[in-house]
Order: C-alpha cells, then structure tokens, then sequence
C-alpha cells in the first residue's frame, strides 16, 4: 500500500525523462535572426530612450541642484535682511562691535603668550587711573568694570592703529604698555590721572555716539523702544528741541506703536496728549 | 536534466515568497543580467535574450497555429521586458516573470479573441486514449528519429490548452508545478495534474501512431 505512490512517482519520472529526451533529439523551432534583429534593435534603442529620458529628467533640477538651492539661500537670506530693517540694524550693529572689540579668541591668545604680563600692566593701570579719577576729580562716578576697562583700552589701542594689520597691534601694544612700566614713579600720578581722564572722556563721547545713532534710528521711523515711557521722552526732546516736522513724524510713530498712549486711562495720556495737541495746533 | 515535477519543501517554500520581497540576484544569474541592462549593458540583454528566446518562441508557435502571431506575441514579449526595465525589480525569478508577460499575452490577443486550438479541449482528467492519430500529422517513415519527432510535434499540438502550456513549460524552461502555477494562476495540484495528464496523453499518443505505422 505505501509503495504504490512510490511506484507510480518512478514510473512517472520514467515517462518524463523517455518524452524529454524525444523531445530534446527533435529540431527545435527558433526565431528567424530578422526578428532577433528587431527584438535587440528595440532592446538598444530601449536603453538609449531610458538613458535619454533619465537625463532629460535630471537636467533641470537634478543637475543643478547645488547651485539653486544656494542661489534660493542667497535669495532668502537677501530678501530678510533687506525686508527687516530692525535685522539689518542688529546685524550692522554686531558688525560694529565685531570690528571695534577683538574676539575672546583673540583675548585668550593674548592671555596665554608672552604679552599677558605686559598686557595686563594697562589694565591695571588704568583701573587704578580711574579709581584716582573717581576719588580725586568726581565722587559720583561708579567704580568701573575690569573688564570694560579692558575692551576700552584694547578698542583705543585698535582704533590708534586701525591701519595696521592684526600682527602690528601686539608689538605696538607692548611698546606702549612698557612706555608705561617704565615712567618715573614721580610721573605716575600724573599720568594716571590724564589716562582717566583720556578715558573718562572717550567714553563719554562713545556713550553720546551711541545715543546719536539710537536717536537717528528713532527718526527714521525705526522705534526700537520697548517702552512707551522712552518714546514719549524722545518725543519731548524732539519737541523741546524745537524739530516740529521730525516730531510729528514720531509722533505718527508713536501712535502706531504705542496705541495705548490715547487712551484716556493710560498714566502718560496726560503728557502724550499735550505734546500731541501742541504738535497738531500748530 | 530532467525537470523536477514534485517539489521539495524548500522549493515550494521558495517560490511561495511575497512578491514584494526583493531578492538578492547572484552574478550571471537572470535577474542579474537584467539589473546590468537596466543600467545600460545591452550585452546583458543580448545574454538574456539568447538564452529564453528558443523556448518562449516554441511556447508561442507550439500554441498557436498562426506563424505570424505567434511571432508578433513573441515580439511583443520581449517588447514588454524591455519597457518594463527601467521599473525592474528583483520581486521574483525572471523566467517567472517572462512567462507571466508571454501567458497574459496569450490570454489578452488569443483565448478572448479566437480559438486557442483548432482541438476539441479534452478534460483537465482526460487522456488522449481515445484518440486517433491524425492522418495529416504523421510523416512519411524516412527516418526514425524524425519520424518520432514529428509524432511528438504532432501529438503535443493535441494537447488541450492548458495541458500543452503546462507541459511547454516543464519541459522547455524545467519549470517547477509550483512555478507554473504562479504564471498560469491555477492551483498547484491542478498544475500537477495538468502537467502528469500531458506527459500521460503524449505517450499515448507516440504509441498509437507507431502501431499504426507499423
């Protein structure tokens, strides 16, 4: 009983390879070498039609993808910095600062060379400079910061040598602060004193250069205020100063910015509507 | 070599795979072949064509009876593999793969539209015990062995449909029941049986014409 699917399973393998062989001794039908030609012909123009159609899909986007995605970054960047005023002022402000402060890089480099010792030496000197200043010539003045001390003497010795390159300020800065180690101690104080003083006034006048190009951003339309307080007090400079037109444009300005200034209930409406009622009478 | 007709499991389990599964084609192998021609090797075609195009232009011509159409759905088959090759993908053997193209062709341009074979289908159980050797087929007994071609040529365009096409695939290409019957779309015991009744009717029918030559 279990051989006879066995059996019939050889039997059958037996047939198989009997027709096969029969099969396999008989001349076989083959296509005619015209239509192997055509068949391999289209088969050739099969690849150059993939082959073209494959270019032809990567010469718009895929073959220039580099230089347009960096020609749109080009375009977008542009296209904020030239859209958002405020943006282009921060930037041209950090520019600023970039150009007239060495980097930390730079501070540490400097830390760490030889110079340090010489470097520190104005420092030093100039914070005890200033706290003779403070002391001898004006009790109100706050103690100063070591460190802005340090920005401000490394900004007055770049600007002095603005024309030379990077590696002329080192020696230069040497030079200078050994000029200094090496006065007579008689002269110090008075030197210390004419250094706060070059100092003291320095930075008065950057702080008034700062204030002047806050205030000619305000006029041109920019308010960089956060406050309603601050507008209102340029408004009243502005007034004060006797610039009704640059007032008026402020005040459009103003109004804009800062719609609560109109409301009745609002602490400054007082002070805001007067001024608006004396620029608007006029 | 003689095809195999009853699978291991290993092969069942083989050609049973997912068709989206893609397979890992070896050097030299079909699918590799067809993967350098997607890339633009024609010489890769050249290989491939060389190798299928005996038995898929007899599973055209032992199928039909017009020459010309055969050859025009033979065409067409390979019309359709070099189309289909910027979109190939390794889902399954090649062969597997010609075939399905060269057997759907046949269903779309013939079975829908004309008789398959001018033969009375048998049965998928019947033999061809029953039948008379043709007169017009059998030869003039020059030479054996091309007498006995003849007889087979003859009595495998007897076959009904599906046996013949069963059978044309065994033998030509050693394809599996289970292959088969994925390009055929039939079951696997149906396959088996189409495929063991061809073989069965074709022996028969050698026989029958021998004794009436003799």
């Amino acid at each position: 009983m279990m051989n006879k699917p066995q059996d019939h399973d050889a039997e059958f393998t037996a047939l198989q390879t009997e027709i096969n062989d029969t099969y396999h001794q008989q001349p076989l039908e083959q296509p005619s070498a015209e239509l192997d030609e055509a068949i391999l012909a289209r088969a050739r123009s099969g690849v150059y039609v993939t082959q073209t159609a494959s270019l032809a899909k990567k010469s718009i986007w895929q073959r220039n993808a580099w230089g347009l995605s960096s020609a749109a970054s080009v375009l977008l960047v542009a296209g904020l910095f030239i859209l958002s005023p405020s943006l282009q002022k921060h930037l041209g402000t950090d520019l600023e600062q970039n150009l007239s402060e060495p980097p930390a890089s730079f501070k540490q480099l400097k830390s760490t060379t030889d110079s340090p010792q010489v470097f520190e030496t104005p420092v030093e000197d100039a914070t005890a400079a200033e706290s003779i200043a403070v002391q001898g010539l004006s009790m109100s003045s706050a103690p100063m910061n070591n460190e802005r001390i340090n920005r401000d003497v490394i900004s007055e010795v770049s600007d002095s040598n603005q024309s030379d390159s990077n590696g002329s300020v080192e020696p230069q800065m040497a030079d200078k602060s050994s000029t200094l180690m090496s006065a007579a101690p008689a002269n110090i104080k008075a030197q210390a004193q004419k250094k706060a003083l070059e100092l003291q006034s320095s930075r008065h006048a950057k702080e008034v250069q700062q204030v002047k190009q806050s205030f000619n951003g305000s006029l041109k339309g920019d308010i960089e205020l956060d406050t309603a307080d601050a507008a209102l007090d340029r408004l009243k400079v502005l007034v004060a100063d006797n610039k009704m037109m640059q007032a008026e444009r402020y005040m459009i300005t103003v109004d804009q910015r800062f719609p609560e200034l109109s409301d009745p209930s609002h602490p400054l409406y007082d002070q805001y509507h007067k001024i608006v009622l004396q620029l608007t009478s006029q | 070599m003689v095809p195999t007709l009853i699978q291991s499991k290993d092969a069942q389990s083989k050609d049973a795979l997912p068709k989206d599964d893609i397979l890992v084609p070896q050097a030299g192998s079909d699918e590799q072949l067809m993967l350098d021609y997607q890339a633009g090797d024609i010489s890769a075609f050249e290989v491939l064509y060389r190798k299928h195009k005996g038995p898929l232009y007899r599973y055209f011509v032992r199928q039909l009876h017009d020459q010309q159409l055969a050859e025009d759905l033979y065409q067409d088959t390979w019309g359709k593999v070099i189309n289909a090759s910027s979109q190939y993908q390794v889902s399954a053997k090649f062969t597997t793969w010609l075939y399905k193209i060269a057997h759907n062709l046949l269903i779309d341009h013939v079975r829908a539209v004309k008789p398959l074979d001018k033969v009375v289908p048998l049965g998928e159980d019947a033999t061809m015990d029953s039948l008379q050797a043709d007169a017009q087929a059998s030869p003039e007994p020059q030479i054996e062995q091309q007498q006995q071609a003849d007889m087979m040529k003859g009595c495998i365009a007897k076959l009904p449909a599906m046996q013949k096409e069963a059978f044309l695939l065994n033998i030509e290409m050693g394809m599996t029941a289970a292959m088969i019957s994925d390009i055929a779309n039939v079951t696997l015991e149906a396959t088996k049986s189409r495929i063991r009744y061809a073989y069965q009717s074709i022996k028969q029918c050698i026989s029958n014409q021998l004794q009436e030559t003799t």
